[in-house]
């Protein structure tokens, strides 16, 4: 009788079905050319024909014939850094939708675990322990290494802490989560106290989130991480959906659920671990994408993990862009901005919502 | 498709909640489970579900041990409506339904046209074809209890498990939910709470209480008004209904 895909025009998502794929190649686009402006402008604008004629001398592996600074701002310095910025905006927006679906609570985000004061705490620590008896230690794993060391015992502690036999309690996670959260941002700002304003002021930079001082050489191991966690989350995208219609419903429907949230878990908090350890507490974005995700394209993880992936990665690339633009030379915390553009873009969705009426019930 | 618990005990917290349950429905048959609030009717379904494992005794699928299955193997088998359906913001009736599918799909396989289709009739059956496109939240809870009950049919099992099915709607939604799950030609085990339902409706009951069967067998020859009286403590009058000529319960306190 009906097919589905007759339907398209009357579907209750704004974006749906055949449009997704319009969509997300439309995402692509923008993404590859905003990576290029990203790549192009900085502190110094350089005329697009020689950046370009350095990234292709990279990478068609032909010798670089162009001037050596211009050559090391464009390869080494600003081609990183909007590679960076492209993944961690890619990686916390799709962490956000895992979490959000494993707590089962839209106000989730990447950092519902405390996995991100942890890092921090992790981060300011390895200073502070300077001269004593763990310097050599905090010095070997360096602030990244300690930053993510740090988010990853967090993650597991909150996991402890709401499991039960096997399962895990949604708001016992919340809870312990907050908790952890809280703990470690009184470690930090103890530890903050202790340091002299030089280390302080690196620091400070760190907490808020940026994305400045990327190389090709830290860009390595947390690209491996990061593809490999949002790889496999895009493959959950129905389990996902099968979790949000309840615990009885999604073992019913075949989902093996207590082993599929501490997948969720354990994915989901890697992959924060990994962005936080190399960008810093980058906030709102695994909260703001997911949910303007889903008000354009409805709540099916099949389309808002892929969708999310894309939006993310565009927001940060540009929110970096922005940072470093507006009051040059200076620098602006990435962080600032994504809150700064962030909130207000998240509350008109909110309101307009509301008034929308698409979820009075 | 043959349902068989034997010997089923069941814990929470290590508090044993229900104690050497036997139960069984022949295929096609409607069973209800009743029994006070507390008794163990949804613990024990939840052995069925596969969210709860017995702590002791057998769930058996026409002689296959129903926990020593894969999920989606067992998902397969038997369909549940659950006591609490929810309903997320933002997803369509058809994407609800969709989830049904989850054990009929290879981790990285497409949605397939037999997958649409499955999703279409399972709508149609429940008479909810027309809301394919709505938002879950648009609609009331009759409706959504109907969209829940077309997920478990989508997934094409011939054993469904309903967990008071007719919770919180209003009587024409109850009564319409009860005619349509026994229209469908399938084995039913469904917990109801309403005695009048369960005699109308049930080929055979399953009354537990304290987490023991205390009676079992079809409706008239268990639910006498003396039983009922001793198991829930009211009074009540046992005939035909006067309208349909059914099985007919009513009750009344015993003040």
């Amino acid at each position: 009788m009906t097919d589905t895909r007759i339907h398209v025009k009357s579907s209750p998502h704004l974006i749906s079905g055949p449009a997704t794929g319009v969509l997300l190649a439309v995402l692509t686009v923008a993404l590859i050319a905003a990576l290029a402006l990203g790549v192009s402008v900085g502190s110094v604008t350089l005329p697009p024909g020689q950046v370009w004629s350095v990234v292709w001398a990279h990478l068609s592996g032909h010798g670089d014939r162009t001037d050596p600074t211009l050559g090391q701002v464009v390869w080494e310095i600003r081609t990183p850094r909007a590679l960076l910025a492209a993944l961690a905006g890619a990686g916390l927006a799709v962490a956000g939708v895992a979490l959000q679906a494993l707590v089962r609570n839209p106000l989730a985000d990447p950092y519902v675990l405390g996995v991100s004061s942890a890092a921090s705490l992790g981060a300011v620590l390895v200073p502070a322990l300077g001269g004593t008896a763990l310097a050599g230690l905090a010095g070997s794993l360096g602030v990244t290494g300690a930053a993510f060391v740090a988010a990853v015992a967090s993650a597991l502690v909150v996991y402890m802490l709401a499991q039960r036999s096997g399962r895990l309690l949604d708001s016992w996670l919340v809870l312990s989560g907050v908790a952890v959260g809280y703990l470690c941002t009184a470690g930090t700002t103890f530890v903050q106290l202790q340091l002299n304003p030089t280390e302080l002021q690196g620091m400070m930079f760190w907490l808020m989130g940026s994305v400045a001082g990327a190389s090709w050489d830290d860009l390595g191991v947390p690209t491996l991480v990061i593809v490999a966690c949002v790889a496999w989350l895009l493959t959950q995208a129905r389990a996902l959906n099968a979790l949000l219609s309840g615990q009885d419903a999604a073992v019913a429907v075949g989902v093996p659920v207590a082993a599929q949230r501490v997948g969720l878990l354990l994915v989901g908090s890697l992959l924060t671990a990994t962005v936080v350890s190399v960008v810093g507490g980058i906030g709102f974005v695994g909260l703001m994408i997911p949910h303007g995700v889903r008000f354009v394209v409805g709540a099916d993880h099949r389309r808002v993990l892929p969708v999310s992936l894309l939006a993310g990665a565009l927001f940060l690339v540009l929110v970096d862009l922005a940072a470093r633009t507006v009051d040059r030379p200076n620098e602006l915390p990435v962080g600032v901005f994504t809150t700064g553009f962030g909130v207000p873009f998240f509350l008109w969705l909110l309101r307009r919502r509301t008034s929308g009426g698409s979820d009075a019930s | 498709m043959r349902l068989d618990l034997a010997g089923v005990s069941a814990r929470i917290d290590a508090r044993p909640i229900v104690s050497e349950v036997d139960l069984t429905a022949e295929p096609g048959e409607f069973v209800a489970l009743v029994g006070p609030n507390g008794s163990g009717k949804s613990t024990l379904l939840r052995t069925v579900y596969r969210s709860l494992r017995p702590s002791g005794g057998v769930v058996r699928l026409d002689g296959a041990d129903l926990w020593e299955m894969r999920p989606r193997q067992a998902a397969r088998h038997r369909a549940v409506l659950p006591q609490h359906g929810q309903a997320a913001d933002g997803f369509s009736v058809a994407e609800v339904v969709a989830v049904g599918r989850h054990s009929h799909r290879k981790p990285l396989g497409r949605e397939t046209a037999a997958d649409r289709e499955a999703v279409t009739t399972a709508l149609r059956r429940v008479g909810m074809d027309w809301a394919a496109d709505r938002l879950m939240t648009t609609l009331s809870g009759g409706e959504r209890q109907r969209v829940f009950l077309a997920r478990a049919l989508a997934q094409e099992a011939p054993l469904l498990v309903l967990d008071e099915p007719t919770n919180h709607l209003d009587v024409g939604s109850q009564l319409l939910l009860l005619d349509l799950v026994r229209s469908l030609g399938l084995t039913l085990l469904a917990a109801l709470h309403d005695l009048d339902q369960a005699a109308a409706y049930a080929d055979r009951v399953v009354v537990l209480d304290q987490g023991r069967v205390v009676g079992h067998g079809p409706p008239l020859d268990v639910l006498t008004p003396a039983f009922i009286e001793e198991v829930f403590g009211v009074r009540a009058h046992v005939g035909p209904h006067p309208l349909t000529g059914r099985p007919h319960i009513a009750v009344a306190s015993l003040r």
